[in-house]
């Protein structure tokens, strides 16, 4: 890396003297040759400071690193009119005659230098710089940024030999091959091979998200290989996996920026990924379906013409139709451009990794990316549909898209419709039947009180049967409001239920190219930019356009095409992150010239095309990695710590240990439920619990309470099946704030894992995890104390306590006991003391490390 | 990274220490031994800025919803005597705006006054604030991108409009970290997440380490109940009981490092759980107010209903600055006056003018308005044309104001600004900024410059690039520096 990053600042240092001819289109060579020679250094020298990208300066929003620049100028308006010495602010500027604007404002220009300026002024300001009137592509980045040529992960995968291996341990696969050549090259010995609990536990967790069970490790008898077998078929990989991809979407159950408007149908793409994942569906359909699926079958070649996308292709295309869009902003132009925007990132980040974001306002400042190339790929998203018509007012809507349906799935639909519709005739008519009772009572009362004869006098007897009607009547009523309530959700929801519909996108009815938009700004147009790819990234030119439309068949094609050299070496290395704590390249969100190089390049490239061999099956890689001995050692090597491994590898990149994590936020979440045995496994479907009285705050737009409430049936499931808000989570859902479930607003590959004041507080005081421990001490209640801690460590930790935990738990459960007796003596809660001591024991050990982390 | 020595010898330590030497000295080699871990990695210990620093901490007060600049700090006589007629501003095309070009020009309903020795024009919708004008600054020459809360309230907050950005306060936990580590660095005092643009983004740290991210304080509305931080503590179960639970997590912990190598992020686990105790001991202390006299709760505006609410969240401020949290931040909504503006105008103005007039005075009496900045914000203001919601049905006593991001008034005190100074002016009718303009960029570098922290300075490496809290942009303003 050193080398590179040497390269960059020393380009840079040269561009701010020489330009190189390279940007200069060939069009006017004497006018050329006086800017170059005449005005840019001038403009370098004494502008740049306050006015270009490389300083990142614009002061008054002027820069004059680009023709555009200066074109559109500042917050005063366009710096120079060509021709126009007078209209010219720059020309003004620089003369020093108006002592508002006087620049540079460090001292005035010398004559000549003010001579120059005002001469190319006069001859129509001819600037040469890149692709006239494109954009903020400024004549210095354009050398700081990197070549093609020189970026390792835009060149063809390596064809490597795995190295020759002397240890018989290590030869069983190419991987291990790798890794062992690495580590003897740097005088490393790697770690023994993991003991069985621990791999067990590890693997559980790496390929389900959820701890083995105490038996699921009794009755292993040595065959690794089956086990994994079994997890990678179990439906809980997809659950675990799922969750990866889904992390690169920002995905969530709301939409909109600040309020929870419930996004209804957005779970159909949860369980989508999920399901992908469990058919091992492989890469490339999984990339067309998500980046195309609305069109992909009519639009490729060779498909015939017509064919209607399947339901599960429409919802798959949620990849690019759920994200954290301002639907309320009021410029929807520049609204509209947001959202290509957020989508050329996402597709940028999750399939290349690449930040494509930057190159929206110039040219990418490291990696060979265009502004062009930006605008090429915006102009396919510009031609997709993501918003649709409005919500109400300013609120801007998204698109939803009704899903075909099978005959089976017609009927049994129609059949809902019609239970639903019983359920809502009967919950009418009992609301009329309250209401002819409340009116009856009220008339009742009214009598009683003796308003209709003019009595007046209320005996004993009667203001006695007056305030029990009475409160009769107030509860009634209040059951009443929330049967409306009530009434108005099933309306709300059957609106939803009356047709399949899914968030989706769909092509524009007119595809267009879209223009640069200036500094990001999208009134700010510069030229027109056919849709295309990266430039600079195969397979170049090689997707036809055999069709109209908006180009995102093609842009799938290219994207999933074996030649792509970025697309397998993503995925491969994003696979290796979560099933080894780190990618080969780190930076696993990105490749470009600020990421970090990879580790063992070859492995990375061997692994790749491997996994393009293997037809693009995710579960066999997983299966290959798992089963090597690079993954199955143990987390402690002390023979390293011996060869002074701090000093060469302090950060085990060369993996001669097991990294040590801590759990995932769902890992620690289902983990809990699961070892207290309340883990719900239902799966899939709707997350949003709108039917709930009291979860909707009814406006225009329709917006979820924060305090939401969760009903039984889904407060235990999966935290995947968990409803998910944009900013924030639902304080019944706190739990995955609290752990680091990533801002649903920010595609990332790679969680951050914090230890922060606020998950212990939760972990001590929140009522989820006392429940949990309450319930793990409850599952063995009716063993003796000391079979019973035994059974609560095996079910936690896959192992058996060490005598001198015994001692100590014990002990803490004695003292526990005797300060309850204390507390609590005399009082109704004593005859539960035993009881609350093994909980607070429970939740103790629930909330160690141990359990926290993975070995 | 500490060296290997000190893990080793700490690791021999923990192991003897597990076998016997109890938890008490364990808890003391602990603390030697986080003291001098935490100078190194700590990401909340105390730093130096760039520069030396006028302000050590903010007092943010964030008024949602965009009080109206013409009734309140900037004095537009002309406005009022072209009272009715139409509105003479433009419509910008690209922005769907509704009002503008079609209502007419309304003029406020309250009277200003000269007032300190400074001679500042106030509303006499503030009379407390008024009385203390010599100690503010006012900012009139404001202005911001957008026009719908949800944005000009992320830009307010964190710079930006429409992107995932850490919030002011977590750039400013992440650039100086704290000086109390018994509690958290930034703290957000009942932050509005619903309505009107509210929403946890303000607060949230983004790429910055979780760390910096503001920890939510509620102070409830009911009369009376003090503050608190969700799961603080747990009520149905001794304290000292809790006490001996944590210790035998810890005790658990410590067996399970020596059995492994070292590990920072079990160590850190470790850490928060031991701040978390604290916390749980300090924050009731710093919640209790019993020991606030009645004069000073009286000085807050405590007691008076209208006022009442966001008294307590002043004087919690100044609790929390006494103890050395670096950014507060207190919240008053509400200010969204569409419609009704004659009657709910006041109540807003009512709600703050004396809870910020008596912070004001209670920091200064006790030395420290000179190192705290108080802000005081709208996340933009109101147009000086009528807004009409029944389309020409309703009295002109329902009239309101509409969004404006052109003009409109931000005040800041104390933390090195010039008092008694009125700094920029809006056109002749309040709507567009024209002199002194202070953009909300420029409003973050003056407030990281007053902390001592150079805002082109103060960047964070993340998806491949440098980034800042104002982005490409940001001017101290330099003329309001003392």
């Amino acid at each position: 890396m050193g080398g590179s990053k040497q390269k960059i600042v020393v380009a840079a240092m040269t561009a701010a003297l020489v330009l190189p001819a390279a940007l200069f289109a060939a069009v006017d060579e004497e006018g050329d040759a006086f800017f170059k020679k005449e005005i840019a250094p001038l403009l370098v020298e004494r502008c740049f400071e306050c006015h270009s990208h490389r300083a990142g300066k614009a002061k008054g929003g002027l820069v004059l690193d680009s023709r555009s620049g200066w074109m559109t100028g500042g917050d005063s308006g366009a710096a120079i009119v060509p021709g126009d010495l007078e209209g010219s602010l720059l020309i003004e500027a620089v003369r020093y005659g108006n002592a508002d604007i006087e620049m540079p404002p460090d001292g005035k220009l010398t004559a000549s230098e003010i001579a120059a300026l005002e001469r190319w002024v006069e001859e129509g300001a001819h600037d040469p710089r890149r692709g006239s009137g494109a954009g903020g592509a400024a004549v210095e980045e354009g050398t700081e940024q990197m070549e093609a040529a020189d970026l390792w992960s835009f060149q063809p995968l390596l064809e490597a030999e795995p190295p020759e291996v002397e240890d018989r341990r290590w030869a069983g696969d190419a991987v291990d091959a790798f890794i062992w050549a690495g580590l003897q090259k740097a005088g490393l010995p790697p770690a023994e091979r993991a003991p069985d609990a621990t791999l067990l536990r590890r693997l559980h967790l790496a390929l389900t998200g959820l701890p083995p069970s105490a038996e699921a490790v009794a009755a292993y008898d040595g065959d690794l290989e089956t086990v994994v077998d079994e997890l990678l078929a179990s439906a809980d990989f997809g659950e675990k996996w799922g969750r990866h991809w889904l992390d690169l979407t920002a995905y969530a159950d709301t939409m909109g920026v600040g309020r929870a408007i419930p996004a209804l149908e957005a779970w159909r793409y949860r369980d989508y990924v999920i399901g992908a994942f469990n058919v091992d569906k492989p890469f490339p359909e999984f990339i067309r379906e998500q980046v195309a699926g609305d069109i992909y079958e009519a639009g490729a070649p060779g498909k015939p013409r017509g064919v209607r996308p399947t339901a599960e292709a429409i919802v798959a295309t949620g990849f690019l139709a759920i994200g954290p869009w301002e639907l309320v902003s009021g410029d929807k132009v520049q609204l509209r451009m947001d959202v290509v925007d957020k989508q050329v990132h996402r597709i940028g980040q999750a399939f290349l990794g690449m930040t494509l974001g930057c190159a929206r306002c110039h040219a990418h400042k490291f990696d060979p990316v265009s502004q062009e190339d930006y605008f090429a790929l915006a102009g396919i998203l510009k031609s997709t549909v993501t918003l649709n018509g409005r919500i109400d007012g300013v609120f801007s809507a998204l698109n939803h898209s009704v899903l075909p349906e099978t005959p089976e799935e017609l009927s049994a639909r129609a059949e809902r419709v019609r239970a639903f519709e019983e359920e809502l005739a009967e919950e009418l008519r009992l609301e009329d039947e309250k209401k002819a009772e409340t009116a009856l009572l009220a008339k009742e009362i009214a009598r009683l009180k003796g308003d209709e004869e003019g009595d007046d006098t209320v005996d004993e007897d009667e203001s006695q049967e007056i305030a029990k009607l009475e409160a009769k009547r107030v509860k009634m009523e209040a059951g009443m409001k929330r049967h409306g309530t009530r009434r108005g959700l099933l309306e709300y929801v059957e609106r939803h239920r009356t047709q399949p519909l899914a968030l989706a996108v769909m092509d524009a009815p007119e595809p267009e190219d879209s223009r640069i938009n200036i500094r990001g700004n999208a009134h700010q147009l510069g030229d027109v930019v056919p849709r295309g790819f990266l430039s600079e990234v195969a397979p170049k030119g090689k997707v036809a356009w055999t069709r109209g439309g908006s180009g995102r068949v093609q842009l799938a094609e290219w994207l999933a095409s074996a030649d792509n050299p970025l697309t397998a070496r993503v995925w491969v290395n994003r696979v290796w992150h979560h099933l080894f704590g780190a990618g080969l390249v780190r930076t696993v969100d990105n490749f470009g010239a600020r990421g970090e190089a990879p580790s063992h390049p070859e492995l990375l490239d061997y692994l790749a095309a491997e996994f393009m061999r293997d037809g693009w099956s995710t579960k066999k890689l997983i299966r290959r990695l798992v089963m090597s001995e690079a993954w199955q050692q143990d987390s402690v090597n002390h023979d390293a710590m011996v060869a002074g491994v701090r000093d060469i590898d302090p950060e085990n990149r060369l993996y001669w240990r097991s990294n040590r994590r801590r759990l995932e936020a769902e890992a620690i979440r289902d983990g809990m439920l699961f070892v207290s045995g309340q883990l719900d496994r239902k799966r899939g479907g709707p997350a949003l619990p709108v039917d709930e009285p009291g979860n909707m705050r009814t406006n225009s737009t329709g917006i979820m309470s924060d305090t939401a409430v969760f009903p039984d049936d889904l407060k235990n499931r999966r935290t995947i099946y968990l409803p998910q808000k944009r900013k924030g989570a639902f304080i019944a859902a706190d739990f995955m704030e609290a752990f680091d479930l990533p801002d649903t607003d920010q595609e990332t590959g790679k969680r951050t894992l914090t230890s922060v004041p606020t998950q212990a507080l939760y972990l001590v005081n929140a009522p989820f995890v006392q429940e949990c421990g309450r319930a793990l001490a409850v599952r063995y209640e009716a063993e003796a104390p000391a079979e019973r801690l035994r059974a609560v460590y095996r079910t936690l930790f896959s192992r058996e306590p060490e005598a001198g935990e015994v001692v100590l738990a014990m002990e803490y459960l004695a003292e526990t006991k005797a300060g309850l007796q204390r507390e609590w003596e005399g009082t109704k809660a004593a005859a539960g003391i035993e009881e609350e001591a093994w909980a607070r024991l429970c939740q103790a050990l629930l909330i160690s490390n141990e359990f926290l982390f993975r070995s | 990274m500490m060296s290997e020595i000190q893990r080793l010898t700490r690791r021999g330590l923990l192991q003897r220490a597990a076998c016997g030497i109890g938890y008490t000295a364990l808890g003391a080699l602990l603390h030697e031994h986080s003291a001098k871990a935490s100078s190194i990695a700590n990401p909340l210990a105390a730093r130096q800025g760039h520069h030396p620093a006028r302000a050590k901490r903010v007092i943010f007060m964030f008024m949602q919803g965009g009080p109206s600049q013409v009734e309140t700090f900037d004095y537009k006589p002309r406005l009022n005597a072209d009272h009715g007629k139409p509105s003479p501003f433009e419509r910008d095309e690209k922005v769907e705006q509704p009002g503008v070009g079609t209502m007419r020009l309304f003029g406020s309903g309250w009277d200003f006054a000269q007032h300190g020795e400074s001679g500042t024009w106030v509303s006499e919708l503030f009379p407390e604030l008024a009385k203390r004008v010599d100690d503010l600054c006012i900012l009139n020459g404001m202005h911001t991108d957008n026009l719908a809360h949800a944005p000009a309230s992320l830009q307010l907050h964190t710079g930006a409009t429409n992107f995932v950005r850490p919030s002011m306060g977590s750039w400013v936990s992440y650039g100086l970290g704290t000086e109390n580590e018994s509690l958290p660095a930034y703290v957000t005092i009942s932050h509005p997440t619903g309505g009107d643009g509210g929403s946890p983004q303000q607060y949230a740290s983004a790429f910055l380490p979780a760390i910096h991210q503001g920890t939510r304080v509620d102070v409830p509305k009911e009369d009376g109940a003090s503050a608190e931080i969700r799961y603080l503590e747990d009520r149905g179960f001794p304290q000292g009981l809790q006490r001996r639970q944590v210790d035998f997590v810890r005790g658990l912990n410590e067996r399970h490092l020596a059995r492994s190598e070292n590990d920072a992020h079990m160590e850190g686990m470790i850490e928060s759980f031991e701040l978390a105790f604290r916390m749980q001991t300090e924050a009731p202390d710093l919640f209790d107010f019993s020991g606030e006299s009645r004069a000073t709760r009286e000085l807050y505006g405590i007691g008076n209903a209208t006022s009442d609410w966001f008294g307590r969240q002043c004087l919690l401020a100044r609790r929390m600055a006494e103890k050395g949290v670096r950014f507060i931040q207190v919240n008053a909504p509400g200010w969204d006056h569409h419609g009704q503006i004659e009657k709910r105008l006041p109540e807003s103005c009512v709600a703050v003018d004396r809870p910020v007039a008596g912070l004001i005075q209670d920091l200064k009496a006790r030395g420290m308005l000179e190192d705290t900045l108080i802000v005081w914000s709208g996340e933009f203001g109101r147009t000086p044309y009528e807004q009409d919601l029944s389309n020409g049905k309703a009295k002109a006593s329902n009239y309101g104001r509409g969004h404006n991001p052109y003009g409109f008034t931000t005040v800041l005190a104390g933390g090195g600004v010039k008092g008694g100074v009125v700094h920029g002016a809006t056109d002749d009718y309040g709507y567009r900024a024209v002199s002194g303009k202070v953009h909300m960029h420029d409003l973050h570098a003056t407030i990281l410059h007053l902390l001592g922290v150079d805002h082109e300075r103060l960047t964070y490496r993340h998806a491949g690039r440098d980034f800042r809290l104002t982005d490409v942009y940001g001017e101290v303003v330099k003329e309001i520096l003392v």
